[in-house]
């Protein structure tokens, strides 16, 4: 038994050092230190690799990048609280205000001055005349400029356009035509939409785009932060709850099977490989399903809702890019590094090698992203993700909304219910949340 | 949470420095360790999940910002964590399988601490995040639709609910062992295996419960896992629950801690006593004894002045005196505490000593030894002299010819004591006398040399070693003396 307990012991210490990936302190750099939402085997990844070998040749100066993925926020905010601060930070700007900006508290340099007093990379007037205006404005704090947008994604119903064409499908443009033409799938036995009903904010991706045809953005942020709860009187809620409701199994049931337990990227790759018609996703798709799919892909926007005021030409921008924290120790050369990013051929590269869209408009966009480049450039008015809620009240967010929702689109409770329920709580997270 | 897991840190070390010499020992290390270990890896899940999820970490609020200052220099990932979490649960798993067996009188109870281990090491193994991430992560891109790293992730939850079974089946079996020991235990044990349970039980409720979900790997492996994805799972009503139960937890362990030790302070107050009350009792005895020597010398100073024609006769009642004398002297002399040396003594050296002496004066007797070999720290004379007077009562009850006096031995290990059982096959004692049996001058069988004392020295003698003796008869015929003694034997 003896030799049992130490074999014991030896495997566990083994396995508990491996654990640790132990720091040393911080050294003194002589590069950008850019830490990055991209994981390593991604194209943004390579394309960002490559950026800072031109940049290096160009300047001389050396950028060393970290590839944490998607949880880079979590990641750095050790490093962050030890002072040990990135020069660049890169995730989606709604994800960068909720975790730089807290009440009013920035923590991140300004980019107004770089924005407003210099000139653009081809010579514009102005180095922010690069960007859509509209979208930027919707992420400025006070009128200030911290975030340094680099790639512009929308979404909307990205579908086979293939299957399409040979059943002779037309494009849905609002929400009976959407119904009938799903009608027309299931019909054929192919799942008319791919869910991944195990990511809630894929799931919510519904409810905030009936709210936004139906109302406009706008209204979803205001339902989250009346603490009163009285928002949620309005009808619309309820109308948007009836709608998303009826796509799932207790209505049309327009899901995949088993949509409510189907694990990340389960569903995306069912679509894919052409076992649904279509999905409601960000513009990075495309993209990321490169390799895995033989059909051409097409894009619709989110249908119209008849007698909704929303309109069309409401698009969402989605924008990642980059932030310079304060205390980084190589702020200006990050700041070159950026400029350099936005130059038109370094963003076409972008286009070229990771179909993703740039934050310009300036650019030649392949025929896979031709639909969704007439849905931006026809965009009237632009809004963040979810109205902004995510990143303005997280909490309330994930911890109220989400899992509502969910009960929601898969069925467990009715609209009423549901309607019911988040004024209900809404209220009470005011209450405990002063 | 941090400051209780402090007190559980504080506990553990009191009750296992306690019970340094006992077999409990390595499982109340795994257990507690596992428990601690467990913690520092929920702590650090928590924190990052929480702050993932933009909200503040509901069980370890007050240590947030120290988290991520020491993962500054740990840097663990979420895997890291799991494995942290998954050491933890198979230690304190391990912990209570060992406690609940080593509780267990059972000749296979190394084979299945055996068992226990080896399949430890395989869980430990099949749950390691590394080995998960190898046969589950999805292999190539995501989006590849034969992929077999597809198909086993979603077989994934099934695999983390077989382990979570596997923990709870464990945990539960650990305390309906506890439970039916205590149930079959022995009288003398019962309090002490009572304090066991009654500390052990709700921290073990109180981990299935902390840890009712785990474990739960099923995003961490996904090539754009989310943490933010990742709920903590509970909800505030259990945070409260979970806050009640920690509290009801600690409060127990620590009353058992100190309930524990008074019961051990009885075993030396004891000791104490027993020297106070046979100081007391020699003082007695060597008043009553020199005035009865007293008599006796009387007695023999008359014998002496009997007439010649007489002398047969007065040399016989001389000697009588003499021999009187000299036993009420010997008597005061044993019962010098000052006396009883504490010392290592292999007890079936003992057992084969005395059995020797007795075959060697009694013919129509049969001794039969079943003990197995330890060691115990006693009196190595005070400890004879207690199975002499046990089988010379055994012999001076026995009055039938017709057949043969068995005496068995036997000596087993129970608990952290040693149980010696001494069984006759005479006619045994009545049931009013069973009580009074232990009395100082109570004797069934007085006559001239026996003037009951025997047992009552018996008693007096395995109380200073901590332990405890009772009689009852036998199923059939005959008399079962059973002597308990600690195995870490008398302390000073």
């Amino acid at each position: 038994m003896q030799r049992v307990f130490y074999l014991f012991s030896v495997i566990v210490t083994i396995i508990v050092i491996t654990s640790c990936n132990v720091n040393s302190q911080k050294k003194q750099m002589d590069f950008i230190d850019y830490t990055s939402m991209w994981n390593e085997n991604e194209l943004q990844a390579q394309y960002l690799k490559e950026m800072g070998l031109l940049f290096e040749e160009e300047t001389g100066i050396n950028i060393k990048f970290t590839f944490y993925g998607r949880d880079v926020l979590t990641k750095i905010r050790s490093r962050i609280l030890m002072g040990d601060f990135p020069d660049l930070v890169d995730q989606d700007l709604s994800e960068l205000s909720g975790s730089f900006i807290e009440n009013s508290i920035v923590s991140v340099e300004s980019l107004t001055t770089l924005f407003m007093n210099q000139p653009g990379p081809e010579g514009q007037n102005r180095f922010i005349d690069v960007f859509p205006e509209e979208a930027m404005k919707l992420y400025a704090v006070n009128s200030e400029y911290y975030f340094f947008p680099y790639i512009f994604i929308t979404s909307g119903f990205f579908y086979n356009k293939t299957l399409f064409s040979e059943m002779d499908i037309d494009v849905p443009v609002n929400w009976e035509e959407f119904r009938s033409i799903n009608q027309i799938l299931k019909k054929a036995d192919i799942a008319p939409i791919a869910l991944d009903g195990t990511i809630a904010f894929y799931n919510a991706y519904y409810y905030y785009w009936f709210l936004t045809r139906m109302t406009g953005a706008g209204l979803f942020l205001t339902a989250a932060e009346d603490r009163s709860g009285q928002t949620w009187d309005n009808p619309s809620f309820l109308t948007a709850a009836e709608h998303v409701y009826s796509l799932g199994r207790r209505g049309d049931n327009f899901f995949q099977n088993d949509y409510s337990r189907s694990i990340f990227p389960i569903a995306q790759s069912k679509w894919s490989k052409q076992k649904s018609a279509s999905i409601l996703c960000g513009s990075w798709i495309p993209s990321e399903t490169i390799n895995d799919r033989d059909f051409e892909t097409g894009f619709f926007p989110f249908p119209a809702i008849k007698n909704g005021s929303g309109s069309l030409t409401d698009v969402e921008a989605y924008l990642i890019g980059c932030v310079i924290p304060e205390g980084a120790s190589h702020s200006e050369e990050a700041r070159e590094f950026l400029k350099f990013l936005i130059k038109k051929e370094n963003s076409q590269k972008l286009v070229d090698t990771t179909l993703n869209i740039s934050v310009r408009r300036d650019l030649i966009y392949p025929e896979s992203l031709s639909e969704v480049m007439t849905h931006i450039d026809n965009g009237k008015k632009f809004h963040a993700p979810y109205s902004g809620v995510w990143f303005l009240y997280p909490e309330w967010f994930q911890k109220i909304f989400l899992p509502l929702h969910d009960k929601l689109i898969f069925g467990e409770i009715n609209p009423p219910v549901f309607v019911e329920q988040m004024k209900k709580k809404t209220v009470e997270y005011w209450k405990k949340n002063q | 949470m941090s400051y209780i897991l402090l007190i559980y840190l504080i506990l553990a070390v009191v009750i296992i420095g306690a019970n340094i010499r006992s077999k409990k020992t390595i499982w109340l290390f795994f257990l507690f360790s596992g428990f601690l270990i467990s913690n520092v890896g929920l702590a650090f899940y928590s924190e990052i999940i929480s702050f993932s999820n933009h909200t503040e970490n509901p069980l370890f609020k007050e240590i947030s910002s120290y988290l991520w200052i020491i993962n500054y220099y740990l840097n663990l990932n979420l895997a890291s964590m799991y494995r942290i979490m998954n050491i933890g649960t198979v230690f304190y798993t391990v912990g209570a399988l060992g406690i609940a067996l080593v509780l267990v009188p059972d000749h296979l109870y190394k084979k299945k601490i055996n068992i226990i281990l080896i399949s430890s090491v395989t869980f430990l193994l099949l749950y390691e995040p590394y080995f998960l991430k190898l046969v589950f992560s999805d292999s190539g891109t995501p989006y590849s639709g034969d992929s077999t790293g597809l198909r086993f992730s979603e077989f994934l939850p099934v695999w983390n609910i077989i382990g979570n079974i596997v923990i709870k089946i464990s945990i539960i079996t650990s305390i309906v062992l506890m439970v039916l020991n205590y149930r079959k235990s022995v009288k003398v044990l019962k309090p002490k295996l009572f304090l066991t349970l009654l500390g052990i039980i709700p921290t073990h409720i109180f981990f299935i419960i902390l840890f009712y979900w785990f474990p739960n790997h099923n995003v961490q492996y996904r090539r754009y896992a989310l943490l933010d994805s990742i709920s903590l799972p509970y909800n505030e009503y259990f945070y409260g629950f979970l806050f009640i139960l920690m509290g009801i937890s600690i409060s127990l362990l620590t009353f058992t801690v100190f309930r524990y030790n008074i019961l051990q302070m009885n075993v030396r107050r004891n000791m104490v006593r027993f020297r106070e009350r046979v100081n007391t009792a020699n003082s007695g005895l060597k008043v009553f004894s020199h005035s009865i020597k007293n008599q006796f010398i009387a007695i023999k100073l008359l014998a002496s002045q009997m007439e010649d024609e007489n002398r047969d006769f007065a040399g016989r009642i001389e000697k009588i005196c003499i021999s009187s004398i000299d036993q009420l002297s010997s008597l005061s002399k044993d019962m010098n505490p000052e006396k009883l040396i504490y010392e290592p003594v292999k007890i079936s050296e003992i057992f084969l000593l005395v059995k020797d002496e007795f075959l060697g004066q009694f013919r129509k007797l049969k001794i039969f030894i079943n003990s197995e070999d330890f060691f115990l720290l006693i009196d190595r004379k005070h400890f004879a002299e207690i199975l002499r007077n046990i089988m010379i009562n055994s012999i001076e009850a026995f009055n039938d010819d017709t057949r043969e006096l068995e005496i068995k031995i036997k000596s087993l290990i129970y608990h952290d004591y040693c149980i010696i059982d001494i069984i006759d096959n005479g006619p045994g004692v009545d049931d009013t006398d069973l009580k009074l049996i232990f009395d100082p001058f109570f004797s069934t069988k007085p006559t001239v040399s026996n003037w009951g004392l025997g047992l009552s020295y018996c008693l007096h003698v395995v109380e200073a070693f901590g332990g405890s003796i009772e009689v009852e008869n036998n199923a059939d015929r005959g008399l079962c003396t059973r002597i308990f003694i600690p195995l870490a034997g008398a302390t000073f």
